[in-house]
């Protein structure tokens, strides 16, 4: 039978969608002629759920993205990460550098850029010594981008002012981690969404944030019709129309909801003392040594009808959700940004596992207490890969002399070389570029001047005259282009290869399909160039490409407890990724850290089934960690809430989806949500204009109107450039992760004028 | 024009429903009830209007979301031979 390549495209994709579901694929899907040249394995450009792609290439062009039915997604995309082809394609690419004259940024040859960078650095270092340098990186980088630029400047330079934006993300979900487990990371996987029999998701709009991931839970409940879905959140987001309960709340309280779960786990005998007695230690705020019985009393402010008086959530929910989290079978939380952009970030983390270790739901398949990630690396890049201000790579503490020591040892340094103070976490760093410290900055992969709350503070210190701002950019139109000195020309995407590594401790290869375009290089090879320009031993960078560097970082972390040295370039190349720890090149990866048979680092005769070995005693830590409030709370004057996040389709700052026709139609700009009760008081109907004013500046959004905020409550989505909205959010950071409270800040709304 | 290859995700009573209410929108071939949860479907419209189309699929009840297999814009891509 003849077909035409039309209809050979549509039966490619419906095979393609039967594939996703494991339905055996017609015949008719076959090879053909309108099939790619070849497919090339990667993982998507976008969030931290981390799906895995074919990329369709023909002609040397890439055509078509589908989803590798052998990774995690199991052949899904969302409807983003299946638009990739028209960002590789746009207009708005930098093909060559750029260096500012004149006030214009002018196209310039590498060696004149990068020559440029390096004498602006070597300056600022020999006038003002390295900490008037800094690197500012992301969790979109490559692993081997992140390892090489924190190298450069930690062994190099001797500056450790290396942070990124997981600082503004992830870093309370590390806090959280680091102080209750011993280690970041977290222990579960994926898997644990198909066992889990109770959902808590607290703080996430898994629905928009990780599609792919609310994918397979919809399919859990729809498979097992029992299980729970529990969904906390101020909103009304597509995610709870899968929930069985949603709890809606004062914003800022939960800490005082999550204590009430555990005190009423525990006055109604639900909590699993025989886990907690073996595995666990209690501990007051200060890290002081308590009892379960300290633990109790300190629990007794949060009965549920105290915890409703502070929540507004009343004490029956409570009551009924502490007991089908503790009485499932299997309870898997989920968190993201709701937790984590707070100043008490790190407190709402450990709240979250100390009801795991309460109830002991925890470590088996489908119990587990999972952390949801932002950005596609920002787990295996910033995290893993030490890309923070106060790490070293695989979890070592900038801080601690004897992984100092190691790393000199490993990178071939003197003993005692490296700088022992942490460097400035993310807002110290651009408050220190806008009080003239930092000198000369270089800037990987993100968009500062869009994603710093505040921003007007920190897009003025972008813009001192005096400074030095070094992009690698991929795209013209990003905001902090306009105040970089030069701009470098990255490869994009599959124009190179590298490594991400998602939310699932899974590291998987991006392949390189393409070639760039233009003069664009791979910023491995940049960093490297400018390293040796920049007077770096050369012998620190050794390098050819992104594999070498790959295997440096493997023998960096097989001492640790991130041993991944059986995930090799030659298996990341056969398999769809693979989850650390994986000690050799036989072992197939971890499901499930800290267990007896399943974790490779518990010793097979361990003898106790858990075992908690980043903690000195070998036991998780529950926290006593009261309810503190927001930095900045409504009053009589700003008296509504202000909270941000993302939308289904844009992403971040929309310097990638806003190039997709597709997406830029269904979300062409910001709005701002006001329910339905506010919003006759003010007088404001959908689509009129409403001004939003905090203590940092005012706008004027576009106004819908419904049920989707609780009263008192505003959101507005983040990835519009032309209406920033962090020129209205707060710059307040959680004591020990330093992570900015993004998520709650106090704002006047009023109905504005039609422009 | 864009193909896509689509999921749509409906409640197990809901399928027979969405699968005919999908059948009726003119840019949308269907490919059966899979797995008790999914009606495969692959659109067809220039690239600038798939959204609408999912939104359409996504607003008709009974429709939990729609997910992407696969998506391809290879004919509007300049240079690509046909
Ligand atoms: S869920 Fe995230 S990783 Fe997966 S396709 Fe969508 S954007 Fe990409």
């Amino acid at each position: 039978m003849e077909i035409t390549r039309r209809e050979f495209l549509k039966m490619s994709a419906a095979g393609a969608a039967l594939m996703a579901i494991g339905c055996p694929v017609a015949a008719w899907a076959a090879k053909g002629e309108g099939e790619p040249d070849r497919w090339v394995k990667g993982v998507c450009r976008y969030c931290g759920t981390g799906c895995g792609v074919m990329v369709g290439v023909k002609g040397g062009k890439v055509v078509t993205v589908k989803g590798d039915p052998k990774n995690h997604n199991a052949g899904f995309l969302c409807l983003k990460g299946a638009l990739m082809t028209s960002v590789i394609y746009a207009k708005e690419r930098i093909t060559q550098p750029l260096i500012r004259k004149n006030g214009k940024l002018t196209p310039a040859s590498w060696d004149e850029a990068l020559n440029l960078v390096a004498s602006k650095f070597k300056e600022a270092i020999a006038q003002h010594g390295p900490k008037s340098v800094a690197y500012y990186g992301s969790g979109q980088a490559l692993t081997e981008e992140t390892y090489l630029a924190s190298k450069i400047f930690k062994a190099g330079l001797k500056c450790n002012n290396v942070d990124g934006n997981p600082r503004l993300c992830m870093a309370s979900a590390v806090g959280g981690y680091v102080t209750t487990f011993g280690k970041d990371e977290p222990m579960g996987s994926y898997d644990d969404i198909d066992n889990a029999s109770c959902f808590f998701i607290i703080g996430s709009n898994t629905s928009e944030c990780h599609p792919i991931l609310f994918r397979r839970i919809a399919a859990r409940k729809e498979a097992n019709p029992a299980t729970k879905i529990i969904v906390v959140d101020p909103r009304v987001t597509n995610t709870t129309r899968i929930a069985d309960i949603h709890i809606s709340f004062i914003p800022g309280t939960d800490l005082a909801l999550l204590n009430s779960m555990a005190y009423v786990i525990i006055k109604e005998e639900m909590d699993n003392p025989r886990f907690h007695g073996a595995y666990c230690a209690f501990m007051d705020k200060e890290g002081k040594p308590q009892t379960f019985e300290d633990y109790k009393k300190f629990l007794e402010d949060y009965a549920p009808e105290k915890a409703e008086k502070i929540t507004g959530i009343p004490a029956k929910t409570i009551k009924e959700v502490a007991k089908i989290f503790a009485q499932s079978s299997a309870t898997m939380s989920m968190w993201c940004m709701g937790i984590n952009q707070r100043i008490q970030g790190v407190w709402a983390n450990n709240l979250i596992h100390n009801l795991h270790l309460l109830t002991g739901q925890i470590g088996r398949p489908g119990a587990t207490t999972f952390s949801l990630t932002g950005q596609p690396n920002a787990c295996g890049g910033v995290r893993d890969a030490g890309g923070l201000s106060h790490m070293l790579p695989a979890g070592r503490l900038i801080a601690n002399k004897e992984h100092r020591n190691q790393m000199e040892k490993l990178w071939g340094l003197p003993e005692d070389s490296l700088n022992p103070e942490p460097g400035l976490p993310t807002i110290a760093l651009f408050e220190a570029l806008k009080e003239g410290k930092i000198k000369a900055m270089l800037i990987l992969c993100t968009n500062p001047a869009q994603s710093l709350p505040d921003v007007n503070r920190y897009r003025e210190a972008m813009a001192r005259k005096d400074k030095f701002i070094c992009l690698i950019e991929v795209f013209q139109d990003a905001e902090t282009v306009q105040f970089a000195d030069v701009v470098l020309a990255p490869a994009f995407w599959c124009e190179r290869d590298g490594v991400y590594g998602c939310s699932e401790r899974r590291y998987a290869l991006i392949e390189k399909a393409i070639e760039p375009p233009g003069q664009c290089r791979p910023s491995v090879n940049i960093l490297v160039d400018l390293a040796k320009r920049m007077g770096v031993d050369p012998k620190l960078v050794p390098y050819n490409n992104a594999a070498d560097i790959w295997d440096e970082w493997r023998a960096v972390a097989k001492p640790t407890v991130y041993n991944f040295w059986g995930i090799t370039r030659e298996r990341l190349r056969k398999e769809s990724g693979l989850k650390w720890p994986c000690p050799s090149e036989d072992h197939p990866g971890t499901n499930i850290r800290y267990v007896r048979g399943e974790d490779p680092l518990v010793p097979p005769d361990h003898p106790t089934k858990y075992f908690f070995y980043g903690r000195p005693d070998g036991k998780a830590v529950i926290w006593f960690r009261p309810y503190v409030g927001c930095a900045e709370g409504p009053d009589s004057e700003y008296s509504f809430v202000l909270t941000t996040g993302r939308v289904l389709d844009q992403w971040h700052t929309s310097t990638m989806t806003g190039k997709v026709p597709e997406i830029q139609r269904s979300y062409p700009k910001a709005f701002v949500e006001i329910n339905d009760k506010d919003a006759k008081k003010l007088g404001i109907q959908t689509g009129d204009h409403v001004q939003l004013e905090t203590r940092r500046d005012k706008m004027v959004f576009e106004a819908r109107v419904g049920e989707v905020c609780r009263p008192g409550l505003v959101f507005v989505p983040w990835f519009d450039p032309k209406l920033l909205i962090n020129k209205l959010t707060i710059n307040a950071v959680d004591p020990i992760s330093k992570q900015p409270e993004f998520k709650i800040c106090a704002v006047k709304v009023s109905k504005a004028a039609k422009a | 024009m864009a193909i896509a290859g689509l999921l749509v995700q409906a409640g197990k009573e809901d399928l027979p429903g969405v699968e005919a209410r999908l059948k009726e929108l003119p840019e949308l071939s269907t490919y059966g009830i899979h797995k008790e949860q999914y009606i495969v479907v692959v659109a067809e419209a220039p690239s600038g209007q798939l959204e609408q189309v999912v939104e359409r699929i996504n607003r008709l009840p009974g429709v939990l979301t729609t997910y992407t297999a696969y998506l391809t814009v290879e004919d509007e891509l300049p240079g690509v031979p046909d």
